[in-house]
């Protein structure tokens, strides 16, 4: 028996499937069906890898749409959207479903597509149309006893579709009035000629797979399972049922079992997957893409190498013949056009990734490191071997991002993405890339505890003590983790919720805006891509990365790094301030001090090196050479921490151990990492110059040990490098013991490129830390969130260098940070000051920080009156300055201006001549408010402990000092150290030590057991923590509980640096507070001692 | 609440007669079967109705539980 499931539900169809695509799929090959079709909701968005499984697993794919649209007979009485299935006849159908769902979606506000008759009758061609589920408006007319209307409706999608191609859909879900239906829709198919065919509505693959759909649908329509709700299922009957199931069901309907295999028949849909789409490029007259492309990069080669030699020109030569016979000329065209754009506006940008690998993209101006200068090679980014699609990701400085993207829509696109106009959609070749947003353990412990009722506190408190993990190991880690086993939930109740969890991790949630992803086709996207708005407007493809990928497109990740954003703020405040032009791009890669401020540790702020781990392993690794840069940034990775690589390279690298290397061949690839095997450029080269395999080869090897882990595909790949260093005369024994560590590294390795590109910026980032560090903190600062610290570390971090702080002043602080330099002494020494910005108060609005400086460019303020006649800042804003200081440079006590403020009204809206911009204080002048002033009495000062409160609740840090001082006292009774003197002690000797917790994480390990790393901050620096399991299992609710530790253990020294070995942890509660303001120096006195150190004179310029 | 009966099948499941207030009835027509799940989270679980008609003229809503696998009287109409 023939039949096809042509109305299908996955989990596509969001909250309401209960199954993967691959669920159906392999459901549907089980039970018999020879084909099957996908029909989500409103869009294709699982249709590319469903079309790419049902293929591998020799199941015809069928693509379509179940469709809001708007009703063409309007029943006052009846919801005004109905549903309608569209199924993809051939390609010309796909295209148009794409069309059709982009315009339902595009015209409508997000969330709430419909289509309209006019719509589909305008791109019918290649459509099957089906009346549709209990939803569609056939069906409904019929169930209000109006057939003749119902009769009228379907004569209308006849006349679109006509009788071939319009189908009367009959279901039987066992509801009670489906009988009648379907006989309503029989006899309305009879009348007027048409097909009926059958369908089950299919919501998920499996029977039991019901409650999963069901708690699905709550989370959707935001219910509980007490709830009741017309979207959920009344029975589970909606499974994908075996072709006899539904004959039986439909045994009074036989045609409409055969029709559904007619109709299967019909389509014959070919994507043509594995065909390039590239951008069109428009090129000079005279010009190819190749010839053109040649051009640019013989002209930047004269450029970046002098001299040229013979073995740069070669592999010039060598590249772009790849690259051309690959048919890749026009993708690098549009990359370069892209960057070109944003290096002519000033936008800093550098291409991370294996596309630093080619000599191409380094002329192009794409990446930063010279592939030649760091031995980087160009058969791991391309080779002729390799099938896929160049991948090129390009950072930008994430405050000009947006300009990029604007100009790949103005260049390539039909203005869709600006103006929105969705006139020009069909015409439309740029969309930005969606991301699928997947339930993980805590998005479903928090979206199914909520449908299935549990406490919301209960749920939250459960959720945020998950690590990011998927829902299927949710029972893994809470048996693992001592400090999630204590929930109030009951135990059966828990388990009904984590078995659901399981179920439906990584299930499509929504769909979000990829970070970076644009894509870019010749022709319009909308032949191959619907589209529909994400958030703030922007318009996403239904497809994400990969799928775009599949379907041959071509994607760039132009992504936001905001590392790039605050080197450039830094440079014009080092103009600025010393009138220094510094070229950050050309800065000496041999800069001594920069290599001391990476052996020293201290990075806090700089690119990728600043993290706890990175910070103890440049303690270790003792970087000297750019080399060791790159070497730190690729070792200090999960794969090479879990295979070990770090201590033999380590050792070898500071002469402790023997360097060696299993055969001759291999000491030309390994030399540079002193014969232990660290980047997958030296697996390929490895292969190439032992197994004499080609580099697309050794590439392909290299691949497939990372992704085909499998015993019988590893011994086939073993064999093959084997036979090959046996044809190149080396010993069997030396073969399979380089191929074994070659496949012990390779699924770990870390590609070389993109670890150059990465120790660029890394060292910059240092070099600009090193010389000039207030600028480059408050680069960093005006850029947060960014990294791996908050701000209030940050700032902490400057104190210690002895850099100024200066707080909020409402006549000095422009809206961002900025650096204040003032000459110390007499020795000419410039001290630099941060002073914190106006927008780093909390709830103040751009247009309240420009209204200030506005005011102020005209005169400085004279008064906390004159600033509040002149501004326009809501009084929270103003309550906010006053309590962090802002007015302190009046010299008034903050609880007079407080007092003040609360006595003042606030002037209405409607009776403000600036609609938009209320006034305080409107009504009065500033004679009258110094007057009240004055009369107001005295109010005590605010204690200096208060003072750091209200800073970190108002700034989210404190210029006054770090809160640990206030503890310093009563911890320093306890014989409790301080970080910094943590590096006094003898290695093995117990320490105490307390702190604010920065850093608090779980990384794998190589064995498999839970260790946490704490970093605990005060005021002298860090001191980085290990607990191991005994001590875990007795004090894991302690650290995860609470955001001030005591931590008492063993200090162990690792080159350079120290760790404390954790024999106990407890909180450090307020009981340690004291409110000693003797402690604190005034800042001019910091001023004074910060004053011993020039860092304009460090920097010997 | 509903009341526990006594149901005779068919080979396939389908009702053919039952015992309602100590007489037999004899099913003269299935007229609609469906299917609904109770509240599943709560221990329920699903329930197969058959809409029927006797052959004397009453029509009866016959239930079986599948979770306590018992009949029920659901609704009489005669």
């Amino acid at each position: 028996m023939s039949f096809t499931h042509l109305h299908v539900h996955s989990n596509f169809s969001f909250l309401d499937g209960g199954s993967g695509v691959r669920g159906l799929i392999d459901r549907a090959k089980a039970v018999g069906c020879k084909s099957l079709a996908i029909t989500d909701h409103n869009g294709l968005y699982g249709a590319v890898r469903f079309y790419e499984y049902a293929k591998k697993v020799g199941v015809k794919p069928i693509i379509g749409v179940e469709l809001d649209i708007e009703r063409t007979e309007s029943v006052k009485s009846l919801d005004p959207l109905a549903h309608i299935i569209l199924i993809a006849k051939n390609l010309s159908g796909y295209s148009n479903l794409c069309k059709i769902i982009t315009r339902a979606q595009l015209s409508h506000e997000k969330g709430k597509p419909a289509a309209n008759i006019g719509m589909i009758k305008l791109h019918s061609d290649g459509l099957f149309c089906l009346s549709g589920c209990s939803k569609g408006e056939i069906p409904t007319l019929l169930g209000c006893g109006m057939f003749d209307q119902a009769r009228e409706v379907a004569k209308r999608w006849v006349d679109i579709f006509g009788r071939d191609r319009f189908l009367i859909e009959m279901q039987n879900n066992m509801l009670p009035g489906s009988a009648l239906l379907n006989s309503q829709l029989a006899e309305l198919a009879a009348e007027l000629d048409l097909r009926i065919v059958a369908t089950n509505n299919v919501h998920y693959a499996e029977k039991g797979e019901f409650k999963t759909q069901d708690v699905l649908v709550c989370v959707q329509t935001i219910t509980t399972l007490d709830d009741a709700h017309p979207l959920r299922k009344r029975n589970s009957e909606y499974y994908l049922k075996s072709p006899k199931a539904m004959a039986n069901l439909f045994r009074r309907y036989p045609q409409a079992i055969k029709n559904t295999a007619w109709v299967a028949d019909q389509c014959d849909l070919d994507l043509n997957l594995g065909t390039f789409r590239f951008p069109g490029y428009s090129l000079p007259g005279g010009e190819t893409a190749y010839s053109f492309l040649c051009k640019l990069c013989f002209d930047a080669l004269e450029r970046l190498y002098q001299p040229i030699t013979p073995q740069v020109v070669e592999r010039l030569q060598h590249e772009l013949k790849v690259i051309n016979d690959l048919g890749f000329p026009e993708y690098f065209l549009a990359v370069w056009d892209i960057v070109r754009y944003a290096q002519t506006n000033g936008i800093r940008c550098s291409g991370r990734g294996s596309a630093a690998d080619s000599l191409v993209a380094y002329c192009l101006g794409i990446t930063i490191a010279d592939p030649i200068e760091h031995n980087l090679l160009f058969e791991r980014f391309l080779n002729p071997e390799r099938k896929g699609m160049p991948d090129i990701d390009i950072d930008f400085d994430a405050a000009r991002r947006d300009e990029v993207i604007e100009y790949i829509y103005d260049r390539y696109g039909a203005g869709l993405g600006r103006s929105q106009n969705i006139n020009t959609v069909d015409d439309d070749k740029v969309a930005m890339v969606c991301t699928v947003s997947c339930l993980k353990a805590r998005s479903s412990i928090r979206d199914l505890g909520k449908a299935m009722g549990f406490p919301p506190d209960d749920i939250s408190r459960l959720a945020s003590a998950l690590p990011h993990i998927g829902g299927k190991r949710i029972r893994e880690v809470m048996d693992t983790y001592p400090e999630l086993r204590n929930s109030n939930i009951p135990i059966a109740r828990m388990e009904a919720l984590i078995d659901i969890c399981e179920k439906v991790d990584d299930f499509p949630r929504h769909l979000s805006v990829h970070l970076g992803g644009v894509v870019i086709s010749k022709g319009p996207l909308t032949d191959l891509v619907p589209l529909e708005w994400a958030a703030k407007g922007v318009i996403v493809t239904q497809f994400d990365k990969d799928d775009i990928e599949t379907l041959g497109l071509v994607k760039m990740d132009i992504l936001g790094l905001r590392n790039l954003s605050a080197i450039e703020d830094a440079l014009p405040m080092i103009k600025r301030n010393y009138g220094i032009d510094l070229d950050i791009d050309n800065i000496p890669l041999d800069d001594e001090p920069t290599y001391a401020t990476l052996r020293s540790c201290n990075t806090v702020g700089c690119f990728q090196v600043e993290s706890p781990g990175m910070r103890g392993l440049l303690g270790r690794l003792q970087p000297q050479v750019f080399d060791d840069v790159i070497a730190q940034i690729s070792l200090f990775r999960p794969g090479p921490m879990q295979a070990d690589m770090i201590n033999p390279f380590i050792a070898r690298r500071h002469g402790d151990e023997e360097i060696t290397y299993l055969h001759p061949s291999l000491e030309p690839i390994l030399k540079e990492t002193c014969g232990v095997i660290l980047y997958q450029e030296q697996v390929i080269s490895v292969s190439h110059a032992l197994a004499g395999f080609s580099y697309g080869q050794s590439d392909s090897l290299r691949r497939a040990m990372t992704t085909d882990r499998s015993q019988e595909g590893m011994e086939k790949i073993r064999a093959m490098f084997v036979e090959g260093a046996k044809g190149k005369g080396v010993e069997p024994e030396i073969a399979e013991e380089v191929f074994s560590k070659l496949r012990a590294f390779a699924a770990y390795g870390f590609c070389k490129a993109h670890a150059a590109s990465f120790a660029k910026i890394a060292f910059q980032t240092a070099y600009l830390k090193t010389h000039f560090p207030a600028e480059f903190f408050a680069g960093i600062l005006n850029n947060e969130p960014m990294g791996f610290y908050p701000a209030n570390v940050i700032v902490e971090e400057a104190r210690r260098l002895g850099i100024g702080l200066l707080g909020v002043d409402i006549n000095a602080s422009e809206a961002r940070f900025t650096v204040e330099v003032a000459e110390a002494d007499d020795s000419g020494s410039i001290i630099p000051s941060i002073r914190v910005g106006l927008c780093r108060i909390k709830g103040i609005s751009d247009a309240e920080a420009a209204s200030v400086l506005d005011a102020r460019s005209q005169r400085p303020f004279s008064s906390f009156a004159d600033f509040c006649l002149r501004t326009k800042c809501e009084r929270s804003t103003i309550e906010n300055l006053i309590n962090c200081g802002g007015f302190d440079s009046f010299q008034i006590p903050r609880g007079k201006l407080l007092w003040l403020l609360g006595e003042s009204k606030l002037v209405s809206k409607s009776k403000c001549s600036d609609a938009q911009s209320p006034r305080l204080l409107d009504s009065l002048n500033a004679d009258d408010l110094d007057a009240r002033l004055a009369q107001l009495p005295d109010s005590p000062e605010l204690s200096l402990h208060e003072r750091v409160r209200m800073d970190y609740e108002i700034l989210g840090l404190s210029t006054i000092c770090h809160p640990m001082v206030f503890y310093r006292d009563k911890l320093a009774k306890s014989r409790v150290c301080r970080a910094a003197e943590v590096k006094s002690l003898k290695d093995g000797a117990m320490v105490k030590v307390a702190g604010v917790v920065v850093v608090c994480m779980r990384p794998p390990t190589k064995s498999g057991t839970v260790v946490v790393f704490i970093t605990l901050e005060d005021e002298t620096g860090f001191a980085d923590c290990v607990v191991f399991p005994k001590v875990y299992e007795k004090c894991g609710a302690v650290i995860f509980n609470n955001p001030a530790l005591i931590i008492e253990g063993k200090a162990q020294k690792m080159g350079e640096t120290f760790s404390i070995i954790a024999t106990s942890v407890r909180p450090m509660g307020p009981n340690y507070r004291t409110d000693n303001a003797a402690k604190i120096k005034p800042f001019k006195e910091r001023l004074r001692s910060a004053g011993q150190r020039s860092f304009v004179r460090s920097a010997g310029v | 609440m509903a009341r526990s009966i006594q149901v005779m099948l068919n080979s396939k499941h389908v009702p053919v007669s039952f015992e309602w207030r100590g007489r037999m009835r004899r099913v003269k027509e299935v007229q609609e079967c469906w299917r609904l799940v109770d509240s599943w989270w709560d221990g329920g679980g699903d329930r197969t109705f058959f809409r029927v008609l006797t052959d004397h003229g009453g029509i009866y809503e016959l239930c079986f539980d599948h979770n306590e696998s018992c009949w029920e009287m659901s609704g009489v109409n005669d």
